[in-house]
């Protein structure tokens, strides 16, 4: 288990800063949901986080490893960092099956065949995809393919877990009971999680803690009790979010 | 509301058949049925003109493979500096006929006066050979492989790789499990295409394949139907075998995944790390030889009195003085006016299918749009052969330039066709109804409304069909003989009976205006079509 800590990020795309001096500490365990509009540079946090962007200036330590560090030089890919990671897209792999696409990450990692296939099918049932192994991801519901991804995502047992926008593409119903899965999962493993998402209502619902985020700056940070009341929350603004 | 009887379609379906489909229904006819099918087809030189085809198609197949995928991963997926300089340089020899590649690569490994065997001894390379070919036709063609399998993975969803990544995959992993999966189709489709146009091809196969004793289908059939009696038959009999050939690609099929995506995401850079300056200055290496190197070596000996002499005494403008003979600087006024004239006729016949097409309901629109197309992908040298069959009697049409225009229309009308539909796809119809609830119709509607709204479409149609019209061999060189000239026939006899240096000066007047017209194009499409 680690506590993940961003210090002083900054980051540029083409010249138009995103982030500056972005900071945040998320504890051991805790789930943190990073809340804003499209564009706002949650998702930049996340990658950078995932090693998947290069920041510009700052550090980012997961638990007592530095991962990447601009002003020493000090970088260690995505792969080696042992960081589950949903997608907001899923990006389950179309050309392989259900547990081809699950059990990826310990492929990859040498674990023999008969063994990565029984831990494959915990995770699998754990998800409640138990009996949908052989499948295409093109025979599979929206549900189901964010079901993959996010035992895709848990089978290494990562010490931190980063979720982009997991449930957006979900119809309404079905999202309030995946985030209730993803919230049981991690109190049951217990590992960290960063989760970016535009939906209010969803952030506090599911998080130990939230950082309501506008144009690279933290407006505010606290537990759902705390931030509940902050203007970002009032209804115009999520009248505004939803059109 | 609709007429049962619409004029319009069946002239568009009875000029793209008796231009198109005709000739090459009577190809197929008059090659099965000759008597002597079998025997032509069994003979000892078809058979090593088939071996020969099918040796040059797969390898340079193979390596337009080699050469396209890797550079268009290396351009969209990697840091490799200077990427999009890349992009434009890799693509120029797309719009450059491979003939015209041939004679700059006969000037550069030509084994006894090749520019670059003075450099490295002579002998040292040998462009007349299955290798030289297969190199030089591999160069023309990989900018298909390029194109498309760049295109897929732009398209392709860039989290399906960063996934990989997250589940711990290295850079050679997420390539083979991910990466190369998903460039499949892209794979076996632009390959079947280069198969399709190599097996096709007829300029850079007879240059280079004439002084090496190398036969090809293509060359065998204009072998046979020059030797003069029962020529026809027999060139038929083999067309039949060649058509065949091009058409077997068409049949590989890949398995198209499902595509699964939501947003795609600002691609992830893969860090080339330490083999970041390798790659890049291998990839300029490739740059300097494959593209700016034969366009240097045409321009070059185009002021050369001797080839392949570097003194400064050996270069001159006396070669250009070809162009004052009659029959050169006639051949480029015919060229031009033959192109315009077909580039005209393409996009009045191109856009009335593309009408039907996209902007009606009738029965028997996509049948029409097929048929278009069918010529574009036949072999010039197939299709060449049928315009005689048709064209000989009563109409006695062929040795006249009448016949070129026939050909570069039927040829050619399915790009003018392509780009017109693209066009007309984007107009919405509201505009149209709008325009006749306000009375306009018929050619008021035509000239008012539909002319300005996808007047860039037929720009770009027109140069499209101008610019392979302009430098065309293929079917020029089998539809007249002496007395009527182009570019391409002039360039075809300088090669093999009189000096390089007047056939470089023809191929850098090509080359200059092939790269003008597509500059002009891309300035008129803002872009959107040309390199």
């Amino acid at each position: 288990m680690s506590s993940v800590t961003l210090t002083d990020l900054h980051k540029a795309f083409d010249g138009n800063p995103v982030l500056h001096g972005f900071e945040l500490e998320v504890a051991q365990g805790e789930f943190v949901s990073l809340l804003g509009a499209s564009g706002c540079g949650k998702t930049t946090v996340l990658r950078l986080v995932a090693g998947l962007e290069e920041p510009d200036r700052g550090r980012i330590t997961v638990g007592d490893r530095v991962v990447c560090d601009a002003s020493k030089g000090t970088w260690i890919p995505p792969e080696a960092r042992r960081i589950g990671m949903v997608f907001q897209s899923y990006a389950v792999w179309p050309h392989m099956t259900v547990l081809e696409n699950v059990a990826y990450p310990l492929k990859v990692a040498g674990v023999a065949r008969a063994e990565r296939e029984a831990h494959t099918l915990t995770i699998l049932e754990r998800v409640g995809l138990a009996g949908l192994e052989g499948r295409r991801p093109a025979q599979l519901s929206g549900g189901q393919q964010q079901r993959v991804a996010l035992a895709r995502g848990l089978i290494m047992e990562p010490d931190v877990l980063l979720l982009d926008e997991p449930l957006s593409n979900l119809d309404a119903k079905l999202r309030i009971r995946m985030r209730a899965d993803i919230r049981r999962i991690q109190k049951e493993s217990g590992f960290t999680v960063i989760y970016v998402t535009h939906d209010q209502d969803e952030a506090l619902a599911i998080s130990d803690r939230l950082v309501i985020m506008e144009e690279g700056v933290i407006l505010a940070v606290g537990s759902p009790d705390e931030v509940r009341d902050h203007a970002f929350l009032s209804p115009e603004a999520e009248h505004e979010e939803r059109a | 509301m609709r007429r049962r009887f619409e004029p319009r379609f069946w002239i568009a379906l009875a000029a793209v058949f008796v231009l198109g489909i005709l000739p090459l229904v009577l190809v197929l006819s008059r090659g099965v049925s000759s008597g002597a099918f079998w025997e032509t087809v069994t003979s000892e030189e078809a058979v090593d003109a088939v071996l020969g085809t099918l040796q040059l198609s797969a390898g340079t197949t193979l390596l337009a493979l080699l050469i396209g995928a890797p550079l268009a991963w290396l351009t969209t997926r990697t840091d490799l500096p200077w990427r999009g300089f890349f992009r434009s340089m890799l693509t120029i020899p797309y719009i450059i006929p491979p003939y015209i590649a041939a004679v700059a690569w006969i000037n550069l490994a030509n084994p006894e006066v090749g520019a670059l065997n003075s450099l490295l001894g002579k002998g040292a390379l040998d462009i007349y050979s299955m290798t030289g070919l297969t190199w030089v036709m591999a160069l023309s063609f990989y900018p298909y492989v390029f194109l498309t399998v760049r295109a897929a993975l732009l398209s392709a969803d860039p989290s399906l790789e960063d996934a990989a990544r997250m589940s711990g995959a290295r850079t050679w992993r997420v390539l083979r499990d991910v990466s190369l999966p998903l460039m499949r189709p892209a794979l076996i489709a632009s390959g079947g295409l280069v198969f399709m146009v190599t097996a096709s091809a007829f300029g850079a196969p007879a240059l280079i394949g004439n002084a090496a004793r190398l036969d090809f289908l293509s060359t065998s059939i204009f072998d046979a139907l020059t030797s003069g009696l029962g020529g026809m038959a027999q060139a038929s009999s083999l067309a039949c075998v060649l058509l065949a050939l091009a058409v077997i690609p068409m049949f590989l099929r890949a398995r198209h995944h499902a595509v699964l995506t939501g947003k795609a995401s600002r691609p992830t850079r893969v860090r080339l790390g330490r083999a970041r300056l390798p790659i890049h200055l291998l990839t300029l290496a490739f740059v300097a030889v494959a593209v700016i190197l034969p366009a240097v070596a045409v321009a070059l000996t185009a002021f050369m009195r001797v080839a392949g002499d570097f003194s400064l005494s050996n270069f001159t403008l006396e070669n250009f003085a070809v162009l004052e003979r009659s029959d050169s600087g006639s051949a480029i006024w015919t060229s031009l006016w033959l192109a315009a004239a077909a580039a005209t006729a393409a996009v009045v016949l191109g856009g009335l299918v593309a009408f039907l097409q996209v902007k009606t309901r009738r029965r028997g629109r996509h049948l029409l749009a097929t048929l278009t197309a069918v010529p574009l992908a036949a072999p010039g040298t197939v299709l060449a052969l049928g315009l005689i069959l048709v064209w000989t009697t009563p109409l006695k049409l062929v040795n006249t330039v009448w016949i070129l225009l026939i050909a570069y229309l039927a040829k050619y009308v399915a790009l003018a066709s392509r780009a017109i539909g693209e066009g007309l796809g984007t107009v919405d119809d509201a505009l149209p109804e709008a325009a006749r609830m306000s009375g306009a119709h018929g050619l008021t509607l035509l000239r008012t409304i539909w002319i300005p709204l996808v007047l860039p479409a037929l720009v770009a149609g027109w140069f499209l069909v101008f610019m392979p019209c302009f430098s065309e061999l293929t079917m020029s060189v089998l539809l007249v003989g002496p007395g009527v000239d182009t570019v391409g026939t002039r360039l075809f006899e300088m090669r093999e009976y009189e000096a390089p240096t007047a056939a470089s000066v023809l191929a850098t007047v090509v080359l200059a205006l092939v790269v003008v017209t597509n500059l002009l194009l891309r300035l008129l499409s803002r872009g959107r079509y040309g390199v």
